[in-house]
């Protein structure tokens, strides 16, 4: 509110109206007051502010605009405008306006601070340390000046590590002489020194100098856990070892036995100064044996496991350096597991350190921990050693080498195992997992195994009956989900896939990191719709991070939290350049492209399509950041051979390579809506997409490993699509040049007939490409069913769309028209291909619509599910119900994908 | 296993570990808050591979009525790393710069009337004590036990 009370009466009712969500009259009342008072600026800025909220961000941007060239000086306005350019996105003009409004009120503290912050949000460092001098000097508060100094720093970070580095420079000048002032008082200020000490070559000596001095004891450093580990770090790299060492065996002693950090660093001082020497004579060897078994011994009746990590470690480190020490890792890797085998993390714990002990090892250890422990499951605990050991099992190759008929029988023995765990479990609450929870999704493991081997869908089938069973007593357990996900997935049941992944309720950053889970090649289940909401869900990320994210960074100024701004200016870069952003985006302009149904929309939608965002330029795609997690999908599968994650991906992953085919397709497409002229921009254009396709190979859907090249990205559909669009986009740039010859009356005019072959010739090919093989139903319908039926009419979608340009570049460019009327032809040729593909498609989907009906389920896939079956849970008969619930939901995701990939498939054929 | 402060990057793994818990649908924002303000109280736990198994995030209660003290506002375990005492080393870190740092006298949390497991880390093992249940404390309607434990004797 403002300090004129008058005015506050006038702008109540504005203020209310805004604060309940009626913009309208928030609008009129703002007109209402511009009626009298036309110079009003706080109500026009909060016309402004209505005008955003209530969605019309062109409106608000021109008002904002208008007011700017007034100059605004009164922090009302200045705040409602912020508002305003904040959530439009736009930080720039507020700079201009704080500026303007400080210098006209040089007294103003508060307004100075709102330019700092104005010139922070936009990331401005040099203009910041500019503002935050100015604002030392007039208003003489220290913090301003740590402001300048962290802005200086900020502009350093950017220097290359062997230049030498004069803002730092400028920036330890100050800071040395305020510490010399003893106006370094708090901890941030003094991490903010360190910043820029070690931020510099070789300044280690300093930065301990620092932390050991008066500076370091009056904010107590040491008593931080963070400067205590940079304080040894410090130590080690001075070679300071006996100090080092000190430090580490006091914290482990006497601290924490279980902090794996100071043990890490520990080793550093026992290895790095013998480094070279022969180990084997070392006393530090001697010592570092001494004293990791004392800690051992130290631990009392609930052992922490760090004391024996560490000397697994330690003998590790021995093994790597001068071997003959395999049965001593060994030894200790299996006494560790007496020890910690009931606890979960157990595998975890050992699974490197077996890794590195090699095959033969391994197997011996799995020989010696089955011989100790047998298969006694009774206790909870005993489960979990059960459960332990099973992981191990397979993690060495034991279940690899298993042929399908013996995966199926311990299929069947895990799923015992897991029913046989539940009556531990019945107290649990809700929240919690099952005991036995990781023998369902090891079965359901082993089902993909099959299912790879053998290449029937039935054992996905199967585990999904199996998931969905165990979800019932463990409703959050989100591995259980993600693997159902999957294999939905594979499944091509995408109802089912987002129905599941809808209940994990991710969130936040999650978005940009798990969303790929749902949002690859999403558009490939034909339910368009469905398809984009997931999408639309996930990237509210990238909005609140535009939006909130720079905030924070304020907020860290404000609390002078210096150790997080550059933290916070990372995060936000992180998400910005996000890989899976632009993925996903690319993969929203397909879909949204795909929802004007009719030709001339889709025109219209192209002629209005942005390109500043459509860049596939090299160092753009070097620039995108990959935060897309596939590590935490649970694995055992043994090292080298592919993960859980990798075997269920329906397709390869999705990476540069094909984000810039789907930002070359909508590109070629604009300009031929535009029907401009060809110029350099359409040929590189049409350059890069022939590039593209080069060296692109089909990754084969079944087989995709980590190790394939990144090339592979494409599915084989993918790839024709490409070529096809290559087709016509050369036709397009063959008959425009021809039309531009022919008007011009030149003498290079080419003669209408070669034309008229070089068009057929090219359509032709197109139409070859075009070519698809009827789809038969096997009883089920995978993913790859519905990708080649989707992009078969996405193809045609854009063939219709350039199709048109291509007659309508005849019929409106061309002066002599008759002169490209064997052109026209084959033009027409060719969209009758288009129709009859189209027409294909859909005699297809009538035929699995038909395939799909609930009956038809019932009496088919449902039969050869039951019948005969080799799985325990489909035999046991108490499940029937729930195993003819799950096949017709699958059925009817099917059912429903078919549906509306039908009616997209009608509505394009023109 | 390591204890180290929070950090920005952390976001992204501590968001995985909070996949399976229950979580209180805190924002991400709180999130940024907490460790902007109060970066020596948020706290993470890795496992020798570097991973994020556990976090606390906690910040200071400004409230001038009310004495100087803490608040958890989450606390979180990846489940194959339970019953190895990382929620209580969390705890004891976050509790430390509490004390020390910001001279709490006591800290606070909350916790779900229907949670007993949780409620059973914090009464026995962390030694806080039951001071009132908050009626409707959760946005779905359910209760909360306020919790407190002493950090300082007066």
């Amino acid at each position: 509110m403002t300090s004129n009370p008058e005015l506050d009466k006038k702008l109540r009712p504005i203020y209310d109206a805004m604060e309940v969500g009626n913009y309208r009259e928030g609008i009129q009342l703002c007109n209402k007051a511009l009626k009298s008072q036309p110079d009003l600026h706080i109500a026009k800025a909060l016309k402004a502010l209505a005008f955003e909220r209530g969605g019309k961000t062109n409106e608000a941007l021109a008002l904002c605009e208008e007011i700017q060239w007034s100059k605004p000086t009164d922090e009302p306005t200045l705040r409602t405008l912020s508002l305003v350019l904040r959530s439009a996105g736009k930080y720039e003009p507020m700079i201009k306006l704080y500026e303007n409004a400080y210098k006209a009120h040089p007294k103003n503290e508060n307004l100075a601070n709102h330019w700092f912050m104005s010139l922070a949000r936009s990331l401005d460092f040099k203009g910041q340390q500019q503002v935050a001098l100015q604002l030392h000097k007039n208003f003489k508060k220290n913090s301003y000046l740590f402001w300048a100094i962290m802005s200086m720093t900020l502009q350093g970070q950017n220097v290359s590590a062997n230049q030498p580095n004069v803002l730092y420079q400028l920036a330890e000048r100050m800071m040395a002489k305020l510490n010399n002032e003893g106006k370094v008082e708090t901890l941030e200020e003094l991490q903010l020194y360190l910043i820029i000490l070690l931020g510099q070559q070789n300044r280690h000596v300093d930065a301990l100098a620092l932390l050991e001095g008066d500076v370091g004891v009056k904010t107590k450093a040491i008593e931080n856990v963070e400067l205590r580990h940079l304080r040894i770090q410090l130590l080690i790299q001075a070679e300071r070892w006996q100090d080092a060492r000190d430090a580490t065996v006091q914290i482990l002693k006497e601290i924490n036995s279980d902090d794996w950090r100071t043990i890490l660093q520990y080793f550093d001082t026992i290895f790095l100064p013998v480094a070279g020497a022969d180990l084997k004579t070392s006393d530090n060897l001697t010592e570092a044996r001494a004293f990791t078994s004392e800690l051992a011994k130290n631990e009392g009746k609930n052992p922490k496991r760090g004391p024996f990590l560490a000397q697994i470690e330690l003998e590790k480190r021995v093994q790597e350096s001068i071997g003959d020490n395999k049965d001593t890792v060994l030894a200790l890797l299996v006494a560790y597991f007496e020890k910690f085998g009931s606890k979960s993390c157990c595998f975890e714990d050992l699974s490197t350190y077996l890794e590195g002990l090699g095959q033969e090892s391994a197997l011996e250890f799995c020989r010696r921990l089955r011989e100790a422990s047998g298969e006694k499951a009774d206790t909870v605990k005993e489960i979990t050693i059960q459960i332990n050991l099973a992981r191990f099992e397979r993690s060495v190759g034991l279940q690899a080498k298993l042929n399908p008929t013996e995966s199926m029988a311990l299929v069947n023995k895990f799923w015992k195992l897991y029913e046989d765990a539940l009556p531990l479990g019945k107290d649990l609450s809700e929240t919690e997992r099952q005991y036995g929870d990781d023998y369902a999704i090891m079965a359901a493991h082993l089902l993909i195994d099959i299912h790879k081997e053998t290449k029937s869908y039935f054992p996905l089938l199967n585990a999904t009956f199996m998931l969905e069973h165990a979800l019932n007593a463990s409703k959050h357990n989100y591995q259980i989900k993600l693997v159902l996900v999957r294999i939905y997935e594979l499944l091509g049941a995408f109802s089912c896939a987002s129905g599941i992944y809808n209940t994990m309720s991710i969130k936040h950053i999650q978005h940009d990191t798990l969303s790929h889970f749902i949002t690859d090649r999403v558009s490939s289940y034909g339910m368009f719709t469905e398809a984009l909401s997931q999408l639309y869900s996930a990237h509210e990320i990238y909005h609140s991070n535009e939006s909130e994210t720079p905030e924070m960074i304020l907020q860290a100024y404000k609390y002078s939290t210096f150790s997080k701004i550059q933290e916070f200016i990372e995060f936000q870069s992180r998400l910005e350049n996000s890989l899976q952003k632009m993925i996903a985006d690319r993969e929203m302009i397909r879909l949204e492209f795909l929802r004007e149904d009719s030709v001339s929309r889709a025109v219209a939608w192209l002629q209005e399509l942005q390109i500043d965002n459509l860049k596939y330029d090299e160092a753009f795609c070097q620039a995108r950041v990959d935060n897309r997690d596939t590590s935490v999908m649970l694995n055992w599968n043994p090292k080298g051979s592919p993960s859980v994650e990798t075997l269920t991906r329906p397709s390869a992953q999705l990476g540069r390579h094909w984000m810039v085919l789907f930002t070359l397709v909508p590109r070629i497409l604009k300009h031929m809506a535009h029907l401009a002229a060809i110029d350099d921009q359409y040929e590189k254009l049409v350059a890069a997409l022939e590039a593209l396709l080069l060296t692109a190979t089909p990754a084969s859907t079944a087989t995709s490993s980590d190790s394939e090249p990144t090339h592979s990205e494409f599915t084989a559909e993918e790839i024709k699509l490409g070529k096809i669009v290559l087709k016509v986009a050369t036709t397009f740039q063959v008959l425009s040049l021809a039309i531009a010859a022919q008007n011009s009356g030149s003498p290079s005019k080419v003669d209408p007939a070669k034309t008229a072959a070089t068009v057929k010739e090219h359509l032709t090919a197109a139409t070859a490409l075009l070519k698809r093989e009827p789809v038969k139903s096997t009883g089920v319908l995978p993913w790859g069913t519905f990708h080649a039926l989707t992009m078969t009419v996405e193809t045609v979608a854009y063939l219709n769309v350039m199709n048109q340009c291509l007659q309508n570049l005849i019929s409106t460019k061309a002066h002599k028209k008759a002169a490209f009327k064997a052109t026209n032809a084959a033009i027409q040729d060719f969209m009758a291909q288009c129709r009859q593909t189209l027409q294909s498609v859909q005699t297809d989907v009538t035929a699995l619509r038909n395939a799909v009906k609930p009956d038809r389920i019932k009496n088919g896939l449902l039969y050869e599910i039951c019948d005969g079956s080799s799985v325990d849970y489909v035999r046991s008969g108490t499940h029937q119900a729930e195993i003819e619930e799950k096949t017709l939901k699958i059925g009817a995701s099917w059912m429903s994908s078919l549906v509306y990939l039908q009616q997209e498939a009608v509505a394009r054929m023109v | 296993m390591n204890i180290r402060e929070a950090t920005l990057d952390d976001m992204i793994p501590m968001q995985n570990c909070n996949l399976h818990n229950l979580p209180e649908n805190y924002q991400m924002k709180y999130y940024f808050y907490h460790s902007l303000t109060w970066p020596q109280l948020s706290y993470v736990a890795e496992d020798e591979k570097g991973r994020i198994i556990g976090y606390v995030l906690a910040k200071l209660e400004e409230d001038p009525s009310a004495e100087p003290h803490g608040h958890i506002t989450s606390l979180s375990v990846m489940r194959t790393y339970r019953r190895l005492g990382v929620a209580e080393k969390l705890m004891t870190q976050s509790q430390n710069a509490m004390r020390d740092v910001f001279n709490c006298k006591y800290v606070s949390l909350h916790v779900r009337k229907s949670n007993r497991a949780a409620l059973q880390l914090y009464r026995d093992t962390l030694k806080f004590t039951v001071q009132d249940i908050e009626k409707k404390y959760y946005a779905d309607g359910e209760d909360a036990y306020a919790c407190r434990k002493i950090l300082k004797e007066e």
